[in-house]
């Protein structure tokens, strides 16, 4: 259907087209439209829906007179014309050549007049073309129901990240993206499970998690004693190293990161750091000499107290490392389910880290033995903050990994918090509604045509993403599809590629242990 | 003496020639009260306009264009059923030897603005947009039953045997429509008082009930004067009780019906767009005016095919005309650019 003509077009700046439409409602940010150049149709996104200031509209608005038929499309036939209307500013996304169908980069301007259409299912499918691991994360918005595909061995080639304010549907989306990957074996996953979602089923929303729907390609490790389905995660004390306290702990003084680093070179190599801090005793030479602080100490040894809670820290046990290692080497992924202390930041800060570095050693080390892992990263900002990204091990992981088969995906809702150099490697990015303006400057920064993105993201409504990067096509603006038993199996699960039995039997249980209806 | 005591002197003659000017009799003018119809006939509105591309001497070329719209008012919204675009290419010449040549509508149009001196040319192509103003609203008309024929203007045509006002009037009588020629300004003095008709009418309306609807009817003496000429009775209407303008409306058909036949063009004024005008003639007018809005790109493609037909530039560029056929390169318009330009 047409919806106007262009009446202003600069490859730089765009095009505006001056509206056929009744109703501008009928048109929205970010909707697809075609314009039909002579030669090419132009895909583009609407940028911005106008009506430009009128003087003749300011001297009829508001006006007094009872029974007069106000200027409204619904009252005037013909209203559309040049008197009111609305235009739309377009931003032109890719060129097709209608002779060849091939797509090609906006290097031109379609002529004045050129029509302007809603794009159809047609349009769409000639852009985004599915790949043998592509599989759609959701439907376009503005088309009739048609559902965008990422490429997803593409996705997890290099680090990405997911966007959004808290509500938005993030954690549906990274159940998803993360249930698109193993269907369709882009990867394995490592994710950090701090509230229950991602096992069987989902404890926030009853949903199902990536066990319930991957059996056999999902391992689930717990730090909670008290989950007895999943395997236990035991960290041995011996391998706490400096970095994994000062990232747990967010807030230590420069003082206190001086004497941790202090401790750590002279403590007796069997003793480790945790015991080696709580224990130590300031020598009147240390105390004197201005080496130790008996305050910072003391500070250090009361946080170092909380250690003693935490009783998958065992010195000198068997560490479930090695068990997790020899999963992921087989290619399962791991759902790291914290239990009751996924409601504490400093464990799950201080266990992230740890194995986040662990990993990071063996991949660069041993790269060719490892299959490719997407360790995803919720709370990304507390690992990336710049005030701690020197400590952490995410940062270099961002960087370097990309080469080692190692993914970091960010999960988080503060992109501004998060060291520019890291978002900088982003090859992806997946963004959804997000207010603060500091924030969407940094989830777009480097995107193209970033003002436009600006605007869009500013204005996207819940459960919808934008979708940035080398995994699409084009940058697009996806309605996120349901995430439900049938909406995973229909658009996302291959075809028998689900042992019915095993699901079945792993639903029972865990409705035994969690009570899931 | 300076400018401005000139200028005093003078305005004050004619503000208080304007204030203090006595106003006639209650009974005149002679108002009606009516009411809107409340459902109202299909309404076809005309509107023309042209514009002037190139003057050669005495010969000039315009494009007229006439734009028709029918529209149906559906309870509070206007809804248009149809509409037509008539463009005509016109050409003039001012030469009376030249024009004895020239086909009867030609020396028809030569002989009725004679005497216009300058203003010639642009009269003889403003009739030409009545004839083809008239005989697109035949043409539509004879199509159709019933209806409110709404031309711009009056009802009024060159003489001698081009009688398409006749026509008209007789084609809205056979299909039984009520035809009205809806002036957009009038300078008409039909009640013989000093202020026009139409101020007239604006500073007597006082006089009406509140939020009143009304008509008064021009003396009969003005319409004879125009008789031959003039194919209606002239009215003056408010169209709207808070209209800020009274209309001249020209009654060419169910004459002796005036409360009907404003009853059917008041439910028309009521758009906020223009209150107390009728918005088909709004929209009619805007197709019209087209014209002079794209008046570069005809002007552009009489430009290549001059230059075709052997026409030398400077000749060409020297004959390109404002709207309203004055020369762009006339010497007191290069004058006037010359001072605008100086600093």
């Amino acid at each position: 259907m047409k919806i106007g003509e262009i009446v202003a077009a600069s490859v730089l700046d765009g095009l505006v087209a001056k509206l056929q439409l009744n109703n501008p409602e009928e048109l929205r940010i970010a909707y697809p439209v075609i314009v039909e150049g002579a030669r090419y149709d132009f895909y583009c996104l609407v940028e911005d829906v106008i009506n430009e200031q009128s003087d003749i509209a300011d001297q009829l608005a508001g006006s007094s007179i009872g029974d007069v038929v106000v200027p409204r499309p619904e009252t005037h036939e013909g209203y559309g014309g040049p008197i009111f209307y609305s235009k739309a500013k377009l931003r032109m996304i890719q060129l097709i050549d209608r002779e060849s169908k091939r797509l090609g980069e906006p290097q031109t301007i379609p002529p004045y007049f050129s029509e302007c259409r809603h794009a159809t299912r047609e349009d769409v499918e000639r852009i985004y073309e599915p790949t043998p691991k592509s599989a759609p994360l959701g439907t376009i918005t503005g088309v009739e129901p048609f559902h965008v595909h990422l490429d997803f061995e593409k996705l997890v080639e290099k680090p990405f990240a997911i966007f959004g304010r808290t509500g938005t549907g993030k954690s549906i989306l990274n159940k998803l993206v993360c249930t698109a990957i193993l269907a369709k074996d882009a990867g394995s996953v490592l994710v950090f499970d701090m509230h229950g979602e991602y096992g069987v089923f989902s404890k926030t929303d009853g949903t199902e998690g990536l066990k319930y729907f991957f059996p056999g390609k999902v391992e689930i490790f717990s730090l909670d004693p008290k989950n007895t389905e999943a395997k236990p995660f035991v960290l041995d004390a011996g391998q706490i190293t400096p970095e994994d306290l000062i990232i747990a702990f967010q807030d230590l003084t420069p003082p206190m990161i001086d004497h941790i680093y202090q401790i750590y070179r002279r403590k007796p190599r069997e003793v480790d750091l945790v015991t080696a801090i709580k224990e130590k005793q300031a020598t009147d030479v240390e105390v004197e000499g201005g080496q130790v602080h008996l305050m910072v100490l003391q500070a250090l040894q009361r946080r170092m107290g909380r250690f003693e809670r935490l009783p998958f820290i065992a010195k000198g046990s068997k560490d479930a490392f090695s068990q997790m290692l020899s999963l992921i080497k087989a290619g399962r992924s791991i759902v790291l389910d914290f239990g009751d202390f996924g409601t504490d930041p400093m464990v799950y800060l201080f266990v992230a880290n740890v194995l986040a570095r662990r990993l990071f050693d063996l991949y660069t080390e041993h790269t060719s033995e490892y299959p490719r892992l997407v360790l995803f990263l919720e709370e990304a900002h507390k690992f990336l903050d710049p005030r701690l990204v020197e400590y952490s091990i995410f940062s270099r992981l961002a960087r370097e990994t990309r080469k080692f088969n190692l993914i970091l995906a960010l999960i988080d809702q503060r992109p501004s918090r998060i060291d520019d150099e890291v978002r900088s490697q982003l090859a992806n990015r997946l963004v959804m509604s997000l207010k603060e303006p500091s924030d969407v400057e940094s989830a777009l920064a480097g995107v193209p045509d970033k003002a436009m993105w600006m605007n869009i993201v500013a204005k996207l409504p819940l459960r919808t993403v934008a979708v940035l990067g080398d995994a699409i096509r084009i940058p697009t603006v996806i309605d996120v599809l349901e995430y439900d038993d049938l909406m995973v199996r229909q658009h996302l699960l291959p075809e028998g590629g689900v042992d019915e039995k095993a699901i079945r039997e792993i639903a029972k249980r865990a409705d035994d242990v969690l009570g899931h209806g | 003496m300076s400018f401005q005591d000139d200028m005093r002197k003078e305005l004050e003659l004619l503000v208080r020639h304007h204030r203090e000017v006595p106003l006639p009799p209650p009974e005149v003018p002679e108002f009606r009260v009516f009411r809107p119809a409340p459902e109202p006939r299909e309404m076809v509105a005309v509107d023309g306009s042209y514009s002037f591309l190139l003057n050669l001497s005495s010969w000039w070329l315009a494009l007229v264009t006439v734009g028709l719209l029918r529209y149906r008012l559906d309870g509070g919204a206007f809804r248009r059923q149809d509409w037509r675009l008539v463009q005509r290419m016109v050409g003039v010449s001012t030469f009376e030897e030249f024009v004895a040549k020239q086909d009867e509508l030609h020396r028809s149009l030569f002989d009725f603005t004679k005497g216009r001196r300058e203003e010639q040319p642009r009269d003889m192509v403003n009739e030409y947009r009545r004839l083809i103003e008239g005989q697109t609203a035949i043409n539509f008309a004879d199509d159709l039953e019933g209806a409110v024929v709404a031309v711009d203007g009056t009802l009024s045509e060159f003489p001698k045997q081009f009688e398409f006002m006749d026509r008209l009037v007789k084609v809205c009588e056979k299909r039984g429509h009520l035809l009205v020629g809806i002036s957009k300004d009038s300078q008409l003095h039909a009640f013989g008082h000093v202020l026009t008709d139409e101020d007239l009418m604006a500073r007597v309306q006082s006089r009406l009930p509140r939020e009143a609807l009304a008509y008064a009817r021009a003396p009969k003496a003005s319409e004879a004067s125009k008789e031959g000429l003039l194919y209606g009775d002239i009215y003056y209407a408010r169209l709207h009780p808070r209209a800020r303008k009274w209309f001249r409306v020209d009654l060419g058909t169910f004459r002796d019906q005036p409360d009907f036949a404003f009853g059917q063009l008041a439910p028309y004024a009521r758009s906020l767009v223009s209150v107390g005008y009728p918005w088909p003639l709004i929209e009619a007018h805007r197709m019209a005016v087209t014209v002079r809005q794209l008046k570069p790109v005809y002007q552009e493609a009489v430009m290549k095919q001059a230059l075709r037909m052997g026409l030398d530039v400077r000749t060409l560029l020297d004959g390109l005309t404002e709207v309203e056929g004055r020369r762009r390169s006339a010497f007191h318009e290069y004058l006037d650019r010359v001072a605008r330009d100086l600093r």
